[in-house]
């Protein structure tokens, strides 16, 4: 329900100030493709049109996949080898409203694809009786954090354009967030660890952890550094924002 | 511009909240810090799939040895491959609750090897006023087995075993020799063994041994299928032939016998000076396989004999049955103990007869009886899990037979077992003739549940152990679990993550056991109905707690799946959590 109710009001507040503005099409028509490079969210690339005088769709994808280098961790005599990874990204429908010429509010919705991950597994062989088993043979715990809502609402306050009207050219730098509800975190294993993924199993600390995660205000919020250089294809009347 | 004007108070708002509200992260990240802390981390125990699981019962009540120790030693080619079923290597292991669990170390099995080249050792089992065991194990799978080893009580054999023992069955001088002639007959003077004065007694090392000489002779008889089915390791067995091959064989015995002599804890090996002789009277009712008639005079027959330990047969030479005052006889003088048979012998192949079971859905018991000895006995009782067609899983839905003989026929009949709780079951085909059992083939039965009434509640059991010390660390375990009702045989499943399934019969008392290593865990369970609501007692006890067991009672309400949950987490001392670890 939240996730509806989120659209809607995005999308509604985006036709509202819509419609305040200048008749959607027509002259106000323009096009441009543009890439953009963001902190947390990767590369990726998008469209943008013009609806209006001060209103943009744009539509993106964006996509970040990072292997963070292994380190080790040492728990009970034990050493463990603890590969992180994080994604991020997926596709957005934004609306920029340029209040100001230089500036303008982002709004929308996120797909994300967010999720942050780290496999622990042993680093050395380890005896269990008098049988050795290999890192291999005894399997890894996956542990991994995940927005609650792949569909999260999206703001953000730009600077530059992503749409320019008096050039091909436009560069944009924006920052903001999107909202998934809560981070969630799973856990997951196979082998010897195969029983932490288990539904069942997860029903006490792991239920706790999820309480604790969605409590807080700050829980599944995305934060987004974002810049953008687009080039403008088609304008309908070069107007002046 | 206007537009700006107009929401400018909007935007104070929300950047004033932005700005001047409370910022938590601190105290947030302190609270997860803590919640973190708290977390369990869950590990299991290896799983093993290839696995022995032994149950050591007496040949004559079938009951579970439980009152002495029960040592068991691993010998043969495969041997280093075998460890208790927490990992462990022993050099002796002792059975608890008159079970244990021995498995091959799973990084040394080649999946595809073992079919062509299987795994083979050789346990041996002892247990003092016992007939010793020696039991041949094969794997050309990776599969589970369940293996029943009977155990002759010598103060109380099944019918059929004669056993007759003595302290001083014959002394020897000081130069090794027996001072007289020493006879003992079985059966009214049917069966013999004499030893002669003058004959040397020697143990392994070629020492001869001095002093009085004591004595365990046990003959199973040909005609008795109880005797028959107590012959330890079987009937069907491998053998070195006599050009030297070795062969999986099975035996149709005239006579069979095992002389222990001991001096002290000394075992009498070999022989110098003459032998010992051996003597019985066939039975005239008794097939000769070779020609399918009744025994005869002048009949020829090959005599085998075993080492304690090797689990193999050994060719020794070919005997005649003579007619000797109207008695038909065999007799032979031999120089080294401890098995000595008369055998007719079919080959045998590896895979024999398989029975796969459907129509019916819940896990059920048969008993398969056949007119001749399986590696299992005349009779076996097996669980079956229709649902389950993975052949390597403990239980599924067929039975294999193994090392059945080549060009035999056989007549197998199934009926629905005792241990079938509340289900009364019917097979067809309930009788199956089969011509050769290595024709290869697979016979398919069909089950049909004739149950009217069930009172049947399946119990969902989830089973934990942690460490006084550290309980965010969960132990669970992959182990066998046996369930019974009480006083009567285990039933076997296997803790899967800690987790099992299976039926239990309403108001009925029942006994759980988990065997690790040297350690077990016991538990009485009762489920009984009142109104709406399960009523479910459960007593867990581990054998190195020495408390009164806490009853633990809880009631739960009933629903239509029947079932009930068990969740229980031991909490075990850390030498032996440790073991785990």
């Amino acid at each position: 329900m939240k996730k509806i109710f989120y659209i809607l009001t995005a999308i509604s507040i985006s036709l509202n100030l819509i419609a305040q503005d200048d008749v959607v099409g027509g002259k106000n028509f323009a096009v441009a493709v543009g890439v953009s490079a963001s902190a947390f969210d990767g590369f990726g690339g998008n469209v943008t049109v013009g609806l209006t005088k001060s209103f943009d769709l744009r539509l993106g994808y964006e996509k970040l996949d990072l292997t963070i280098p292994t380190f080790s961790m040492d728990q009970d005599a034990i050493s463990f080898d603890v590969s992180p990874k994080l994604q991020n990204g997926g596709f957005s429908a934004i609306v920029d409203w340029h209040f100001l010429r230089k500036m303008y509010l982002a709004g929308g919705v996120y797909f994300t694809r967010f999720g942050f991950s780290a496999d622990v597994k042993s680093a050395n062989p380890i005896k269990i009786g008098d049988i050795e088993y290999s890192p291999d043979a005894m399997g890894q715990l996956s542990l991994a954090l995940k927005p609650k809502n792949t569909v999260a609402p999206y703001l953000a306050l730009g600077f530059g354009t992503n749409l320019t009207r008096f050039k091909h050219l436009g560069f944009s730098f924006e920052i903001g967030a999107y909202h998934t509800g809560s981070y969630v975190i799973d856990v997951a294993g196979t082998n010897f660890f195969a029983a932490n993924g288990d539904p069942t199993n997860k029903d006490d600390s792991f239920k706790k952890l999820n309480e604790t995660l969605s409590g807080f205000s700050w829980s599944g919020i995305v934060p987004l550094v974002k810049i953008g250089i687009s080039y403008r294809l088609f304008n309908g009347l070069n107007l002046k924002r | 511009m206007k537009r700006v004007k107009k929401l400018s108070p909007l935007l104070m708002v929300f950047f004033t909240l932005l700005f001047f509200s409370r910022c938590t992260i601190t105290e947030d990240i302190q609270q997860l810090k803590n919640t973190v802390d708290s977390l369990n981390i869950i590990v299991s125990t290896p799983q093993f799939n290839t696995m022995a699981s032994f149950e050591f019962v007496d040949a004559k009540t079938k009951a579970y040895v439980t009152d002495k120790p029960v040592y068991v030693t691993v010998t043969g080619k495969d041997a280093v491959k075998v460890f208790n079923n927490i990992g462990e290597k022993k050099v002796e292991y002792q059975a608890k609750l008159g079970v244990l669990d021995l498995i091959i170390d799973p990084s040394q099995i080649d999946s595809v090897k073992i079919q062509s080249t299987p795994i083979e050792f050789e346990v041996t089992i002892k247990v003092a006023g016992y007939s010793n065991v020696t039991q041949k194990v094969y794997f050309n799978n990776t599969k589970k087995q369940q293996i029943t080893v009977p155990l002759i009580n010598l103060t109380d054999a099944p019918t059929g075993v004669k056993v007759d023992t003595k302290t001083n069955f014959v002394s020897t001088g000081t130069d090794g020799k027996t001072t007289q002639k020493a006879t003992v007959t079985l059966d009214a003077g049917k069966q013999l063994v004499e030893i002669p004065a003058g004959v040397v007694l020697k143990d392994k090392e070629g020492k001869a041994l001095t002093g009085p000489i004591s004595s365990e002779i046990v003959f199973f008889d040909p005609t008795s299928p109880d005797a028959q089915a107590s012959i330890p390791g079987g009937l069907a067995i491998q053998a070195t032939m006599p050009n030297g091959s070795t062969e999986n064989i099975e035996f149709v015995s005239a006579g069979m016998y095992f002389v222990k002599l001991k001096s002290g804890d000394k075992e009498v090996k070999t022989f110098e000076n003459g032998g010992i002789r051996l003597r019985t009277v066939v039975s005239p009712t008794l097939i000769n396989p070779n020609t399918g008639n009744p025994v005869k005079a002048n009949d020829v027959i090959d005599m085998w004999s075993i080492e304690e330990g090797t689990g193999r047969w050994v060719y020794e030479k070919t005997d005649t049955i003579r007619s000797i005052n109207g008695e038909l006889v065999l007799e032979e003088t031999v120089k080294h103990l401890s098995g000595w048979n008369w055998d007719f012998h079919y080959k045998s192949c590896y895979n024999g007869p398989k029975f796969v079971f459907s129509g019916h859905n819940q896990p059920f018991y048969v008993d398969l009886s056949t007119n001749f000895s399986t590696i299992y006995g005349n009779n076996m009782t097996t669980y079956i899990n229709p649902t389950n067609t993975n052949q390597n899983s403990y239980s599924n839905n067929s039975i294999q037979l193994y090392n059945t003989p080549t060009n035999r026929p056989a007549n197998f009949k199934l009926k629905s077992s005792s241990y079938n709780i509340g289900t009364n079951l019917s097979f067809s085909p309930a009788s199956i003739d089969i011509s050769n059992m290595c024709d290869g083939k697979t016979y398919n039965i069909v089950v049909t549940n004739n149950t009217v009434a069930t009172q049947v509640v399946t119990v969902n059991l989830d089973i934990s152990a942690t460490s006084a010390t550290n309980k965010l660390l969960i132990i669970k375990p992959n182990l066998p679990i046996r369930y019974a009702l009480k006083n009567t045989k285990w039933n076997n499943g296997y803790l899967v993550n800690g987790k099992a399934t299976f039926p239990v019969e309403l108001n009925k008392d029942y006994v759980l056991a988990i065997v690790f290593g040297n350690t077990s865990g016991q538990g009485n369970l009762k489920v009984a109905s009142q109104g709406s609501n399960y009523v479910v007692t459960f007593t867990p006890e581990m054998s190195f707690n020495t408390n009164v067991p806490k009853v633990v009672t809880f009631t739960v309400p009933q629903t239509s799946t029947n079932s009930v949950d068990i969740k229980y987490s031991a909490i075990l001392p850390d030498d032996i959590l440790n073991l785990f670890k």
